[in-house]
Formats: structure tokens, C-alpha cells, sequence
């Protein structure tokens, strides 16, 4: 007995001790730290209550920078996902090797690129002093500014595109290696069409993964934060700017930014519970690859 | 039973006779400040106001190390509420303007510092909670190699030669931007009490496109990215001065309304060296205390009230003299109440957002 107990607990430790770690891990860095952003939401000097929700959903103002976040992120989304796509598409069946290295390594380069070094890497190219805009007035007499301005809305929409893309196209290539060339043989043999396949077969097996990919890029725009600062000082309305700003020296509100995070924390986990039910019917069509 | 009563009792009378010491406690006492060796601060970075120099005299008097670490006066505020229990700062410099809201949020210890009586009313808390220690007068800093017409005034920065070469700091993040902001306002005409003036000039000047949006910065001085930049002039003529030889910058006192913000000190109620923390408070009301600011570019507050002189020979010399008719905030409750304006209205009124 006095013998065996220790071994048991090594046992058992053996058993769950590296998922244990790591869940007292996700508690400590993940779960207290949303626990208590959402007490803090709800706290208020008359006890309990939601009037920071209500403030923050009555007030145009945010109403707006949610609009703004929303509407960045869901165009930004849209190109990425699609760029990506026909990305993928080609490298599964177009492109000759030397350009599959050379597209892989890119992607995994600007996928890992990001944040304020993507930003002033932006503001070097196409910013008012940047090298495309004086190459291209010098060289072309084409003036950039003022009708471009990297610092908003169609800057941001650029930057995000350009490191989405590759990110897109990253997630989505298992999917179409999924599509089998023996399916398309055996189409063919049949007497289909390529574009009869794809209409029938290909593009109904990679829909669910287009839809998953496109939701991780809109969640992923949705909660950038530095890029957008660095790229803009500020100049748009998007929410995590805002709840940057009530952290700021004039608005001191960290209460009212923490109901905007619950707000942002709850678009997140929907797009990522919609994300895992489409990549779980996926994964039935690329399960046998 | 007898002996926890017996205990009790002790507990109590060390409590009575612990109440009048607590009180005393408002005094520093230099021996005890010699075993406390060491002094924290927030905001009050070296390279700001001489406040290294400031601290190397301090801590070689009462042979203590000092720390800092940089930060603004709302996170400032809000360390030092949220440390109480286990506190690390014993001082931070504070922008007048957070001043009444260090109070409301309960966080300084209210002290009259032994130089007290020589700063004037409007740059102090009447209980002793904060103390202007000097002022910074907004200016310009033009690299005249880029700008080859200055300008002078506020009013001079709207026009169209100026097109996407005004830096500014965001009063929503920034101390710096705040001052700005007030100075803007007081230039067309308005005060801490009436803010309107400031929006409709700088949305005019950001509608003009003559804000650009860069950092403000030395790294982007440096790259020719910030022509014109405003802020203090102590921080302008720091960046002019390592510039030398680089980039040639110019330091504009505008000529429609010298405008000048304190800066402040406050003492942690929870500081972990409360003697060094008051003797440091001591120090920099002192003569020697405050002539180390002008070595920074900074105003001593006390030149500014009369009560002390700059050497005729000090270097460096200040960018400017400040007149009696400069402007300033006379009501630092009032300026603290509209601070929450400024950040909704400079979205709203100013960007369009």
C-alpha cells in the first residue's frame, strides 16, 4: 500500500500530467484573464449591471467603429479567402515545382511577417516618403498622394490583404490536395467535364473549407490591433483602436474598453465555433488522403 | 484566556500610541531615509527635464540607487491603485492636468514639501497632494531644410504650404497631446472652460491635410518624416541639440499666445520609501533642486512665481524668457472634468470619425 500510492500518483501524473500543465496554463493566460474582463464589464459603482453594454450599443459613435470593424474586415476577408483560393488551386494543379518553392516560401515569409513591422515595412514602400511613391512619381509622373493615403481604410484593406492572403492560402492547400486526381480521372472517364467536376464535386467538397478560411481571416482582422495603430496613429474608427484610446491619457475608462472586449471576445468565439462545425465536415472528404 | 486579553490590550495601546507617530510620519526623517537606500519613480525618465542629473544629486546625498520607469500620468494613477497592497513607486511626475484625478482615484500622499510656500496657488493642490515643479512652454520644431518659410504663428500652420507637414502627438494617448491641444485652444481664443475654439481649429487644419500621420518622434525627425512637430520646448531643444550637425531645427515660440503646462510631482500614499520620497520632494522645491531643471530646458516654477534667479550665466540657455502675459490653466479642476471631451470630441469633431 505504502508502496503503491506513490507509484499511482507518478502514474496518473504520467497520465494527465502534460494536458494538466498545459490546462492550468490556458487558465491562467486565457480563462482568468476573460473571467475578469467580464466581471469588470458588469461591475459598476451601483453594483452589478450591464450599463456599460447599454452605453457602448446606444452610442453611435461605437456603433460606428463596430460598422468600420466589421465592414474592413469582412471585404478583407472576402479578397484574402478568394486570393487564397486561386492561389491554392494553382499550386495544386498548375504550377510547375520551381514556382511552388518560391510561392511557399513567400507565403510562409509574409504569414509570419506582421503586426508594426508589417506596417512600417508598408509605410517604406507606399507612404508619403515611401520608395514605390517617389519611384513611381520620379520614373512615371505618377503622383500616389493624395488620392491614396496608406494610412486608412484602403491602406489598412491593402496591408491585411497582403498578409492574409498567403495565410489563406497556406490553410486552404490541404483542402484541395484533398481533391484527389483520381476523382477528376474517374469524372473524366465517365464522361463529365472539368468544369462538370468542379461544379459537382470539387467546388461542394472545398466549400466548407473557403467558408472556415474566410471566417479565421475576418476573425483575424477583425482583432488587429497594432498594425492598424501604426499604420494609421489612430486615424480611423475601428474598435480595438477605441479600446486602445480608453486606455489612453485623456479617456481613462478601462471599464467601458473591457465590455468593448467582451463584445469583441464574443464576434471571436462565434467565429471560431462556426469555424471548427465547417472544418469538421471537411475533414470527412480529406480523412482517407 | 487572560494572556490573549493581556495581548489585546498591548495590540491597542500600540495602536494608540502608533496613531500620533503616523501622523508625525508626514515629516521625513533623514536617518530613517538612509536605511530605505533605495527610490522608485514613474514617468520621470532620464532623458526629460535633466531628470537624471536631478536624481544622480539626489541619490549621492542619501546614498540611494533610484529606479524609473517610464509611463503616462492615467497609468501612473492607475499602477499605483492597483500595486497599494504591494507597492513599488515612491514618486511620479504627473501632468497638472491628472492632478485633481490622482486625488479623486485616492492614491497621493498629501505633503507641503519645505519650498512649498514659494510655489504659486494656481500651480499646487491646496492640501499638499501635488506640486508643480516646473513648466514647458509649446513650441514648434521646424527642420528648416525641408520648410524653408517657418512659420510663426498657429494661425500660420493652416496654410496650404504646410500641406501634410504638421506632427502632433494624439491628445487621446499623449500628455504632450493634450498640452498641445489646450495650446491650439487657447491661441483661437478659447480656455480650460471653454474648449470650442481648439476643435474648430484643429479640425480646419486636419481638414486643410496639413496634419500627417507619423508618430511624433526623434527617429522620425531625424528622417525628414515630422518637418514641423510641436510640443515642449524642453523636449525640442533636446531633440535640436543631438540633431546638431544632422538635421537643422528651429524652436518657434508662436507668436499668437505663448502657452506653458506644469509638470508635478506626486507622492505614492502607499510609498515603499516614504522619507526618501519626501526629501526627494524637499530637493526638487529647493534651489539647488530647481536650478538643475533649467539645465534641462525646463522653467523652474519658482523663476516663473519671482521667488528665484537663473544665473546670468546658466547654460544652457532657455529657448525663451516667459512673459507675464503668457497664457496658461488657472483651473486645473475645471481642466480635468473636460479631459474626457477632449478624447470623444477630438474623434468626432476633429478626425470626422
Amino acid at each position: 500500500m505504502g508502496v503503491s500510492a506513490p507509484h499511482a500518483i507518478g502514474a496518473s501524473f504520467r497520465a494527465v500530467g502534460p494536458a494538466g500543465a498545459f490546462f492550468i496554463y490556458m487558465a491562467a493566460t486565457l480563462v482568468a484573464p476573460t473571467a475578469y474582463l467580464i466581471w469588470s464589464s458588469v461591475n459598476t459603482p451601483a453594483g452589478l449591471g450591464l450599463e456599460r453594454y447599454t452605453t457602448v450599443l446606444t452610442d453611435p459613435f461605437y456603433l460606428r467603429g463596430f460598422r468600420n470593424s466589421f465592414g474592413l474586415s469582412l471585404l478583407t476577408a472576402l479578397e484574402a479567402s478568394a486570393a487564397g483560393a486561386l492561389l491554392a488551386g494553382s499550386f495544386a494543379y498548375t504550377l510547375p515545382i520551381r514556382s511552388k518553392r518560391l510561392l511557399l516560401a513567400f507565403s510562409n515569409l509574409a504569414t509570419n511577417l506582421g503586426g508594426v513591422s508589417l506596417a512600417f515595412a508598408f509605410i517604406a514602400l507606399m507612404g508619403t516618403n515611401g520608395m514605390l511613391t517617389i519611384g513611381l512619381r520620379e520614373l512615371f509622373g505618377i503622383n500616389l498622394y493624395p488620392g491614396f493615403d496608406v494610412a486608412s481604410f484602403a491602406g489598412l484593406n491593402l496591408v491585411y490583404v497582403y498578409h492574409l492572403t498567403p495565410f489563406a492560402f497556406l490553410i486552404l492547400l490541404p483542402a484541395f490536395r484533398g481533391i484527389r486526381q483520381q476523382w477528376i480521372e474517374a469524372a473524366l472517364t465517365l464522361g463529365a467535364t472539368r468544369s462538370q467536376f468542379w461544379r459537382h464535386v470539387g467546388v461542394p467538397v472545398l466549400w466548407p473549407s473557403f467558408l472556415a478560411i474566410f471566417i479565421l481571416t475576418f476573425a483575424n482582422a477583425f482583432g488587429t490591433y497594432s498594425t492598424a495603430m501604426a499604420l494609421t496613429v489612430g486615424r480611423v474608427n475601428l474598435i480595438p483602436l477605441q479600446i486602445g484610446f480608453l486606455f489612453g491619457e485623456a479617456a481613462f475608462d478601462t471599464e467601458l474598453a473591457d465590455a468593448l472586449a467582451v463584445l469583441m471576445i464574443i464576434t471571436t468565439s462565434l467565429c471560431i465555433v462556426a469555424y471548427r462545425a465547417l472544418s469538421r465536415r471537411t475533414s470527412i472528404w480529406l480523412q482517407n488522403t | 484566556m487572560r494572556g490573549n486579553k493581556r495581548t489585546i490590550a498591548i495590540l491597542v495601546a500600540g495602536l494608540a500610541l502608533g496613531l500620533p507617530l503616523n501622523a508625525k510620519a508626514q515629516q521625513p526623517d533623514p536617518e530613517k531615509a538612509r536605511t530605505e537606500r533605495k527610490i522608485v519613480s514613474y514617468g520621470q525618465p532620464d532623458d526629460w527635464a535633466n531628470w537624471k542629473e536631478i536624481w544622480q544629486v539626489f541619490c549621492a546625498k542619501y546614498s540611494c540607487t533610484h529606479e524609473d520607469t517610464d509611463m503616462t500620468s492615467a497609468e501612473e494613477i492607475a499602477k499605483f491603485k492597483a500595486e497599494r497592497n504591494n507597492p513599488a513607486a515612491d514618486t511620479a511626475e504627473i501632468g497638472m492636468i491628472w492632478g485633481p484625478v490622482a486625488v479623486r482615484e485616492g492614491v497621493t500622499a498629501a505633503y507641503k514639501a519645505s519650498g512649498w510656500d514659494k510655489v504659486p496657488d494656481w500651480a499646487k493642490d491646496a492640501d499638499g497632494n501635488w506640486v508643480g515643479l516646473y513648466v514647458g512652454v509649446l513650441t514648434f520644431a521646424v527642420n528648416t531644410a525641408i520648410v524653408k518659410n517657418v512659420p510663426r504663428s498657429w494661425a500660420d500652420l493652416l496654410k496650404p504650404e504646410y500641406q501634410n507637414s504638421v506632427v502632433i502627438s494624439d491628445p487621446r494617448t499623449s500628455g504632450t497631446g493634450v498640452a498641445t491641444f489646450l495650446s491650439g485652444t487657447f491661441a483661437a481664443g478659447g480656455d480650460e472652460k471653454n474648449l470650442e475654439p481648439g476643435f474648430k481649429y484643429f479640425a480646419q487644419l486636419y481638414k486643410a491635410g496639413n496634419l500627417k500621420a507619423v508618430g511624433r518622434n526623434l527617429a522620425n525627425v531625424q528622417r525628414g518624416e515630422a518637418p514641423i512637430t510641436i510640443g515642449y520646448d524642453l523636449q525640442a531643444a533636446v531633440w535640436r541639440d543631438r540633431l546638431k550637425g544632422q538635421v537643422p531645427l528651429e524652436v518657434v515660440v508662436p507668436s499668437d499666445g505663448l502657452f506653458f503646462m506644469p509638470g508635478a510631482l506626486m507622492i505614492n500614499k502607499w510609498a515603499p520609501h516614504p522619507n526618501l520620497a519626501r526629501l526627494f520632494a524637499d530637493f526638487v522645491l529647493s534651489d539647488e533642486g530647481q536650478l538643475l531643471f533649467a539645465k534641462g530646458y525646463a522653467h523652474p516654477i519658482r523663476v516663473l512665481a519671482g521667488n528665484l534667479k537663473l544665473p546670468a550665466d546658466i547654460e544652457p540657455k532657455p529657448i525663451t524668457t516667459i512673459p507675464p502675459e503668457a497664457k496658461y490653466v488657472r483651473d486645473w479642476n475645471a481642466a480635468s472634468v473636460l479631459l474626457r471631451d477632449i478624447a470623444r470630441r477630438w474623434a468626432q469633431e476633429v478626425l470626422g470619425q
